[in-house]
């Protein structure tokens, strides 16, 4: 039950963003809508339960710093795709790279793919959960242990303590 | 000075923008178009979105804070299923160079 309620608010939050909106009635119409949707496809819409539990008050703590770190991020990939673009910076070493995805959870998954997807120079192409892989397409791989050891690092700093 | 840092952000806003157009016209294949052209949007246009929230009242800045926040939701997500749908039909990369850890899946 919690599940369901959850999905629907995180629908009609969803809801609001496409509106841009904070009207309480869009935020009425867009759970409502969120519930039926919830109700008409189950489980497929339904949050995956996490498993690691993190204090609430450590979450609040270290979300801004994560955010920050998100933020850095993108700053730095997008000056670097810049760069490349207007041919300041080689282009030589594109390619796909597999990542392990350790002791994530399956929130920790998603949050890992999204905050590595947002920076220009990274995309996630597949999560192969046989072998435990995220597979990323990278601007620059010409160091591919680098950067799983950067990707890990980031995670262990910023990330762990907000979203395992 | 708030009109003054409301120009620069609109000149950086359209800056990113259109190196992410001109990257899209420049980069050889699907993948590195995607870096391009879909994320280095993402900043220009929040850029934009600053620049416009400084010279506006409260409904203007929640618009602009709900967009973002829609922004970094959905452009990852949009890239991914691009990128996703070029991986599983085996796009190539155009790059002598490139390297790719899944050619032994295949």
């Amino acid at each position: 039950m919690r599940a369901v309620i959850g999905s629907a608010l995180g629908l009609g939050l969803l809801f609001m963003l496409t509106l841009a909106s904070i009207d309480p009635v869009d935020l009425a119409l867009g759970v409502t809508l969120g519930a039926v949707l919830v109700a008409l496809l189950g489980r497929r819409l339904r949050l995956a339960p996490d498993g690691v539990a993190v204090a609430p008050i450590q979450r609040a703590v270290w979300f801004p710093v994560f955010l920050g770190a998100v933020f850095a991020e993108i700053l730095v990939g997008t000056w670097d795709m810049a760069l490349r673009v207007v041919h300041l910076r080689d282009l030589k070493h594109p390619g796909v790279v597999r990542f392990p995805i350790g002791e994530r959870s399956e929130h920790g998954v998603a949050i890992s793919a999204l905050a590595t997807t947002l920076s220009p120079g990274s995309v996630l192409l597949e999560i192969d959960w046989e072998r435990r892989d995220l597979v990323f397409h990278f601007i620059d791989v010409s160091d591919p242990d680098r950067l799983r050891e950067r990707f890990e690092r980031f995670y262990d700093r910023y990330q762990r303590k907000v979203f395992p | 000075m708030i009109i003054v840092l409301s120009d620069i952000l609109t000149v950086l806003g359209l800056a990113i923008l259109t190196i992410g157009v001109y990257g899209f016209v420049r980069m050889p294949d699907v993948y590195t178009q995607l870096h391009a052209a879909s994320k280095a949007g993402f900043l220009g246009i929040v850029a934009l979105l600053a620049s416009t929230a400084l010279h506006g009242d409260g409904a203007i800045i929640t618009r602009a804070v709900l967009i973002t926040v829609l922004l970094a939701l959905t452009t990852p997500v949009a890239a991914h299923a691009i990128g996703r749908a070029a991986h599983r039909r085996e796009e190539p990369m155009h790059i002598s160079e490139a390297v790719d850890e899944t050619v032994d899946d295949r």
